[in-house]
């Protein structure tokens, strides 16, 4: 699903360096990336979906090879490739639950928004016990039930690699096991790999694979 | 279409802060356009009655205190010019000359000594009474009428100048007999008068003599030659 080779990234002269030599994650496997903070973990993630491009280095991921993609290129396979879910959830407060899962949609022409994309939201909220909440706003919602519809979100699209940052930062113990399973239920559903990273080491056990990133960090300014 | 769409959606869940913005964008884009065109319509104005007199002419001194006082009845008070020289300009028969004379006020406004010629240069027209037909006579700009609540029939009595000097200028009673239609010029704030009746209130003729003639005026017995 995604292969990385001779990775170099930076953030200008003297600042963070990042080297990935080699980095493996197969379809449907699940890897959970660990680390220090200011290790990269997040840089390698962005470096992934094509936020950022590499300074060396090949990534490719699901047979494209993103960092010859231009930046409309980018923008286009992370909005059908890959799906997101972050720390902060990142729904925006003024749609509702269900806008925010179309929200790909209306960001990307490349997507079309038709009935079928409808019926698979309703599904996929239903079946994260959010489908009676659809019509209410990120406000009115519980912080798990704010990271159900950032799930639905990442998976209306039916991206092939789900990228997760902290997911569970915000949550408490009970809701964090939940959304996880949730998470890896609606991946594995989706036949979609999870690359995510994590400060929970009582998370840990549940992926297939940890990558350990303090290896990758080249200095130590970021 | 989808930007919109959010766009929309935004304005609606932040319609107090998006209602705040909007005004205040408008509020920041209408006071420049409101002043710039306060002051080009103000602008305009002023030139434009510059624009419609031809030629100015006064005594020396300051040009601006001539205009501001000769077109738009300010208190400014540039030197006389002897009634001799308009009827020099009559005798060369390069133009009509008018006289203005702004030297007094009443009630706030001032008195505008002029001659008939001035009512038909500026195209000013009587709305309510007559025209200035007599010695002592008083034709009222528009919003000389509305803010002291006087019309035809009224009177106005000059402003004195000095009350200690016995031989000086002393308060004359003006029948009011014809209101202007507004302007929105400064001919709208005037009080006018023929020259001779600025003559009687500045003393001119004498007192007692000018009084007899003025009375003797308002009773039809001088010769025609000296009516209007």
């Amino acid at each position: 699903m995604v292969r990385v080779e001779g990775l170099r990234f930076g953030y200008g002269a003297g600042g963070f360096r990042l080297h990935v030599p080699s980095f493996v994650l197969e379809d449907r496997e699940r890897v959970a990336i660990v680390g220090p903070s200011g290790s990269g973990k997040t840089t390698l993630l962005n470096l992934i979906a094509g936020i950022l491009a590499p300074e060396a280095g090949t990534i490719d991921v699901a047979g494209t090879q993103v960092h010859d993609l231009n930046e409309t290129g980018r923008r286009r396979f992370r909005a059908s490739q890959i799906g997101f879910v972050f720390q902060d959830f990142a729904l925006l407060a003024y749609l509702s639950a269900r806008q925010n899962i179309y929200y790909p949609y209306r960001i990307t022409p490349a997507l079309k928004l038709d009935a079928e994309v409808r019926d698979r939201a309703q599904a996929l909220a239903n079946a994260c016990g959010i489908g009676d909440k659809l019509d209410r706003h990120p406000a009115a919602l519980s912080q798990g039930e704010q990271q159900r519809v950032a799930i639905c979100r990442a998976l209306v699209t039916q991206p092939k690699l789900i990228i997760s940052d902290e997911a569970t930062g915000n949550l408490d113990p009970d809701s964090k096991a939940r959304i996880l399973n949730l998470l890896f239920e609606q991946a594995s559903a989706a036949g979609a790999a999870v690359l995510a990273v994590t400060h929970d080491h009582e998370l840990l056990p549940r992926f297939e694979r940890v990558l350990d990133f303090a290896q990758f960090r080249e200095s130590a300014a970021g | 279409m989808n930007a919109l769409y959010l766009a929309f959606a935004y304005l609606r869940y932040h319609w107090a802060r998006s209602l705040v913005l909007v005004l205040v964008a408008a509020l920041i884009m209408f006071v420049p356009v409101a002043t710039q065109t306060l002051l080009s319509t103000s602008e305009r104005a002023l030139v434009a009655r510059g624009k419609d007199t031809p030629l100015l002419l006064g005594s020396r001194g300051s040009q601006l205190d001539l205009t501001m006082a000769a077109l738009y009845f300010s208190e400014e008070r540039p030197d006389p010019v002897p009634m001799l020289e308009v009827e020099s300009v009559w005798d060369s028969g390069l133009g009509v000359p008018i006289p203005v004379h702004t030297a007094f006020a009443s009630s706030g406004f001032r008195i505008v000594g002029t001659t008939l010629d001035y009512f038909d240069f500026r195209d000013l027209s009587v709305i309510e009474g007559r025209g200035l037909s007599l010695l002592g006579d008083a034709v009222i700009g528009a919003k000389v009428a509305q803010e002291l609540g006087k019309g035809v029939g009224d009177t106005l009595v000059s402003s004195p100048e000095n009350l200690f000097d016995l031989d000086g200028v002393y308060p004359l009673e003006m029948p009011i007999v014809g209101v202007l239609e507004q302007t929105n010029t400064p001919d709208d704030t005037a009080i006018f008068v023929d020259i001779k009746t600025t003559w009687v209130i500045q003393g001119i003729g004498h007192g007692q003599r000018m009084w007899s003639l003025l009375r003797r005026w308002q009773m039809g017995q001088l010769p025609s030659q000296m009516r209007r």
